[in-house]
């Protein structure tokens, strides 16, 4: 269960209204939603429409689909999709859900609420909103204790732990516990004699960032190779930075389209220079290498990955970029993963080789001083 | 007087009666790239990404053709060309695409036009553009010129290639002869015959009439696309669909054909309400057509061939049961 559908749950829940939830992405879905989808349709649609179809298998009359107004093909998945069902002979209503446009996002949230009035939706929102957050926390964790853990599989039997507990949380001030020991929990799974081999950024498309079961487990997979990773996207800050509460986000946002300027002209035209900028703040915050995860076919991405050899040149950085659609075998990817981050390890060994020749003492206590500095981050946060 | 080079490629196959005319106004000479061949195929897939759509790989190649002979590059941001809709986000990014990959670019002049919001008259669009080339004293007079040319884009013959060769069996069938067929695709893969084969010219030699878009009225394509249940927010693919129900819909054809590039994001898309259109009138026979860069000319004809074949059986066996009732 993603923690989209947590929230989603938690929401209706509030409400007193039932919701039909979907089981988790599988083979079938996939390859469900790659029968009845266009072939040459991008991944997110296939995956998306399988979803759906394994939901009104399961009773649902109401579909809602994520929308946006912007030029790439997201904002015309729902019509596409409505048209597909349909053929198929489901009976439903579509209700696409446009996230760009805060106010309206919170009021497709009133419809679904058995006549409630904003006094009991706004709440209902802002906890399962709540909830959003604190287990996209959990997945940072994961990410940066992985690599540091004890023995191999605690990451994993913790997350399953606290992601149970965010789930059944009833209200904020549990919730609020709960990420503290969880917090807690994460910290003292590390072992205190293991360092991550490299630190990689994960830019590109949102949904194959934020969906392990479509992306191959990247973070998990990246994790268990000793690799400590970030992530540009996540749905919680996005909402968040949407309704205009996250002002720091917003700027970040900002800063990551202006970065990308000598790439893309005129980058508030074309989505996919986030990924540029966010690969240029990358190189600023220390990263030994980006990978780019893009659908295949993604015009945004693909727009991003044609002119991403040069900023990898421009600003000396390594950039993987992956492109995934329903063909794609796990053992490539592996191994490709593989491959890069051997690349970024001896890269890496070189680089600090060169620098203890010379200014060798200030570069390692740095390194030495990451570990906490992100936690505090996150304590804060 | 400057050399202005246009890549035959992409809205140059919308555009290129108001841009050509446009630089002619501004007594600049022009310097069109030429129609797209296997040369400039295999420029424009040594110059681009493997995972673009075969359109925009072309023209890369267009632009890598001709840039070492002209003074500046001719390469608009067309973002969106009416109101609360878009072109593709790759034309959009296509000069820094030429820019970051091919070397040896000259100056690029890219106005940005964005009528997304409020319109912009197309002198406004382009003052930048002779402010650089210093011909701001010619630009109202080009502007006006140039819209006027354009204007008359439905009614003007796309350019036609001279030697198509055939391989359609004995050079087509007989019971083809008659047949009117509407080609639909965005006008990059329609009225540019390497991309498709020939097709257009193929189909007809054979004497089988083609249509395309620019054989609907305008006005009718733009009442069309008002009363559509899910506009699509791409102008291009907006027409397309409209396009396509006024073609399903009328008694102006016998087939459809919809070319779509391989990897063109909105096409994707589009076919899925294309195809449910085509379900609601069978009596118009529908068929869609992937072309990529590796696609084979045979088999594009054997697909073709199928088609027109079924159509025509069907013509003869409707004329057969119509007889019979009689
Ligand atoms: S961002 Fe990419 S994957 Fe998502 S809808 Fe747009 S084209 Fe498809
Ligand atoms: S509309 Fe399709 S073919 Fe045209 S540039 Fe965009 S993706 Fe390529």
């Amino acid at each position: 269960m993603g923690p989209l559908t947590v929230a989603i749950k938690s929401i209706f829940r509030r409400l007193g209204q039932e919701i039909v939830v979907p089981p988790p992405t599988s083979h079938r879905t996939i390859s469900l939603g790659a029968r009845y989808a266009p072939e040459l349709v991008c991944m997110p649609f296939k995956v998306t429409l399988g979803n759906m179809i394994e939901g009104l298998e399961r009773g649902a009359d109401t579909v809602a689909m994520a929308t946006s107004h912007g030029n790439c093909r997201l904002g015309f998945y729902w019509p596409a999709q409505e048209i597909i069902l349909k053929d198929l002979g489901f009976q439903f209503e579509m209700i696409p859900i446009n996230y760009d446009r805060p106010l309206e996002f919170v009021g497709e949230f009133r419809r679904f609420g058995g006549g409630k009035g904003w006094k009991d939706v706004l709440p209902a929102f802002m906890f399962g909103i709540r909830k959003l957050l604190a287990l996209e926390e959990l997945e940072v964790l994961c990410m940066e204790t992985r690599p540091r853990e004890r023995e191999s599989g605690l990451t994993t039997r913790l997350f399953r732990k606290w992601q149970a507990a965010v789930d059944n949380a009833p209200d904020s001030s549990t919730l609020k516990q709960v990420r503290q020991q969880a917090r807690k929990g994460f910290l003292e799974a590390r072992a205190e004699s293991r360092e991550p081999v490299a630190r990689i950024r994960i830019v590109g498309e949102a949904y194959m960032m934020a969906e392990p079961n479509v992306n191959f487990h990247l973070q998990q997979k990246l994790g268990d190779m000793g690799v400590e990773t970030e992530r540009s996207y996540w749905l919680g800050k996005s909402v968040v930075r949407a309704i205009r509460l996250d002002r720091k986000g917003r700027r970040e946002h900002e800063k990551a389209i202006r970065d990308a300027t000598p790439y893309m002209r005129y980058p508030d035209l074309c989505t996919g220079c986030q990924s540029i900028g966010e690969t240029i703040q990358a190189v600023r915050r220390n990263f030994d290498g980006v990978i780019l995860i893009m659908p295949f076919t993604c015009m945004p991405e693909v727009l991003a990955q044609s002119v991403m050899h040069r900023v990898s040149e421009d600003h000396g950085i390594p950039v993987l970029p992956l492109p995934i659609d329903e063909h794609s075998d796990e053992g490539g990817i592996s191994t490709r993963l593989e491959a890069f981050v051997d690349l970024i390890v001896r890269r890496k060994q070189l680089k600090s080789r060169e620098a203890l020749a010379g200014t060798g003492a200030a570069h390692s206590a740095r390194a030495f001083g990451r570990g906490p500095t992100t936690t505090e981050r996150l304590g804060a946060g | 007087m400057a050399r202005i080079g246009i890549p035959r490629a992409l809205l140059y196959h919308r555009y290129h009666l108001l841009w050509e005319t446009f630089f002619r106004g501004l007594e600049e000479e022009v310097m069109v790239s030429p129609p797209t061949n296997k040369g400039i195929l295999e420029l424009g897939v040594q110059h681009s990404l493997t995972d673009i759509c075969l359109p925009v790989k072309l023209a890369c190649g267009h632009v890598a053709a001709i840039a070492s002979k002209v003074d500046y590059l001719f390469l608009p941001r067309v973002l969106s060309v009416e109101k609360d809709a878009y072109t593709c986000p790759k034309i959009v990014a296509f000069p820094d695409m030429v820019r970051l990959n091919i070397p040896g670019i000259p100056k690029i002049l890219d106005p940005v036009i964005d009528l997304r919001k409020k319109v912009v008259s197309h002198e406004r669009q382009l003052r930048e553009v002779a402010e650089t080339l210093g011909k701001s004293h010619l630009l109202k007079k080009a502007s006006r010129e140039a819209l006027r040319a354009q204007s008359n884009w439905f009614e003007a013959e796309p350019e036609a290639k001279k030697e198509a060769s055939f391989l359609f069996k004995e050079v087509g069938s007989a019971s083809w002869r008659g047949l009117r067929i509407a080609l639909l695709g965005h006008p990059y893969n329609l009225f540019d015959s390497f991309i498709n084969f020939n097709l257009r010219e193929k189909l007809a030699s054979m004497g089988i009439e083609i249509l395309t878009l620019k054989h609907l009225e305008p006005s009718s394509i733009e009442e069309e696309a008002a009363c559509l249940d899910y506009p699509p927010y791409w102008t291009a693919a907006k027409e397309l669909l409209a396009g396509a129900r006024l073609f399903f819909r009328s008694d102006l054809v016998d087939g459809i054909v919809y070319l779509i590039a391989f990897e063109c994001g909105p096409d994707a898309l589009l076919k899925v309400l294309i195809d449910s259109e085509s379900k609601k009138s069978p009596h118009v026979a529908y068929m869609s057509l992937v072309l990529d860069e590796h696609t084979g000319e045979a088999g594009v004809e054997t697909r073709v061939e199928a088609f027109l074949d079924a159509i025509a059986r069907r013509k003869r066996t409707s004329r057969v049961t119509v007889a019979g009732v009689r």
